[in-house]
């Protein structure tokens, strides 16, 4: 575990959002929902449209007990794509297996793997310009779900993996 | 610029950023359209003898996933779900796909058809939920409450965001705990209804539905509806579906409190903090 601070990546003129920031460097926890606890009681008995290979975990912030929202959703090509959310809000979405990005001062991310992040500037990770910085590993999408919770200080130990199953 | 210029412009724009490339035993195409995050929008073509599959990759249940819509009773799944119906196109549960199958005859004028529906799911869903965030007045009811809770420092895990049971349906509640009445222990649920909205009773209704239902099952529950209207601040269409919380509060079986009211505030508060000390809880 540990937090990646993307500072470098974005104009001198923007800055990163310390609430986001600081919540991210708490130590978390993701805890498993379980498949069939996600079946029967988060979705009841209410039909759900989910893609091919998608998962959920919760994320709790040791001390705030806050609860984040850990997704995990694979395509049918391959592209991975990892988001961590509060309240709707995206704190980060990493983005595996994709194309270039484009960030708002220019800087070109070159393929397969970047995580947005919100700025002063540019806050809404729901918008087609913001920041994201370039990560590094191999193609499997558990190693994709490792290096994003590393980069946020999020202890995945207690959860049981391999999970991305179509359920 | 003339006819011939428009057209040419218009034509290299879409050219150049459409392509087609070996995938999956078919065709993935990039088309040149945008999703919400600003990403080329894709779609699998796998040509056969007698029809043509043509697929969304799994996009159009991706973005319901990632913006926590995916539920069959949200607007945007219905939208989904309505589109494809107008459409022909098979919104298929088991994986995750929307997904056509064409008559090759057809299939020049009909991929146009599917192109549009994909273009219009991942055009309009994130924007439904973008109005429903900006037609909030202030911070949002959930948030604040949140705020006050977490100063709290509660000894034990209260579950946030936390999906119940009711006798027909399945609800979100925003808090629930466990708390001891003598041998036994009640599950109690913390719900914020935001009135200060266009509608607001359509909260109320939510509240009130929602409250019949979780409490007509026969587990140990209480349920505390909290709303926020302010004499001076909140709309008269506000004020006046407050008291319909007020009113049906003794009837239905929870209880209401205002957020506006220090006194409610501060009465809601001590009792979680009661509930949870370790001295009530041993």
């Amino acid at each position: 575990m540990a937090y990646y601070d993307p500072s470098g990546w974005i104009d001198p003129t923007d800055s990163l959002i310390n609430e986001v920031e600081e919540r991210l460097k708490l130590d978390k926890k993701a805890q498993s929902k379980g498949l069939s606890t996600l079946r029967r009681r988060v979705y009841g008995t209410t039909k759900v449209f989910l893609p091919p290979v998608s998962f959920e975990l919760d994320v709790v912030v040791k001390g705030t007990k806050e609860l984040l929202r850990l997704t995990e959703w694979v395509d049918k090509a391959g592209k991975v794509y990892i988001d961590l959310t509060v309240s709707n809000d995206f704190l980060r979405k990493g983005h595996f297996n994709h194309d270039w990005h484009h960030n708002p001062d220019g800087r070109d991310i070159p393929p397969p793997h970047h995580i947005h992040f919100p700025t002063v500037k540019f806050n809404n990770l729901a918008r087609p310009h913001s920041y994201a910085h370039s990560v590094h590993l191999e193609d499997t999408y558990l190693e994709a779900l490792q290096t994003f919770c590393g980069c946020v200080n999020i202890n995945i130990r207690a959860v049981s993996l391999p999970l991305l199953r179509r359920w | 610029m003339n006819q011939k210029d428009i057209h040419e412009l218009i034509t290299s724009q879409i050219g150049r950023n459409l392509a087609v490339i070996p995938s999956n035993g078919g065709f993935k195409i990039t088309l040149p359209f945008q999703d919400y995050m600003g990403e080329p929008i894709e779609m699998l073509v796998v040509p056969g003898p007698d029809q043509v599959i043509v697929e969304d990759l799994g996009h159009s249940a991706g973005l319901l996933f990632s913006l926590g819509l995916q539920s069959e009773e949200n607007p945007a799944h219905q939208l989904i779900k309505n589109l494809s119906d107008s459409y022909h196109i098979v919104m298929d549960y088991d994986s995750g796909v929307l997904r056509q199958q064409l008559s090759p005859d057809v299939f020049g004028s009909e991929i146009l058809e599917f192109i549009k529906v994909l273009i219009s799911v991942q055009t309009v869903i994130p924007e439904l939920q973008r109005r429903r965030r900006e037609g909030r007045v202030g911070r949002r009811l959930a948030t604040r409450l949140g705020e006050v809770v977490k100063q709290l420092r509660l000894p034990v895990e209260v579950q946030r965001q936390v999906a119940v049971e009711g006798k027909h349906e399945t609800w979100q509640v925003d808090y629930k705990y466990v708390r001891n009445h003598g041998p036994e222990t009640v599950d109690v649920l913390i719900l914020a209804t935001e009135l200060n909205v266009k509608e607001p009773r359509k909260g109320v209704e939510h509240a009130i539905t929602l409250a019949v239902d979780v409490l007509a099952i026969e587990a140990k529950r209480e349920l505390r509806v909290v709303y926020d209207v302010d004499r001076k601040g909140s709309s008269a269409a506000a004020q006046r579906v407050a008291m319909l919380i007020d009113d049906y509060q003794r009837q239905v079986g929870y209880r209401a409190y205002n957020f506006a009211s220090l006194e409610d505030k501060a009465q809601l508060m001590a009792q979680i903090v009661q509930e949870l000390s370790p001295l009530t809880r041993e």
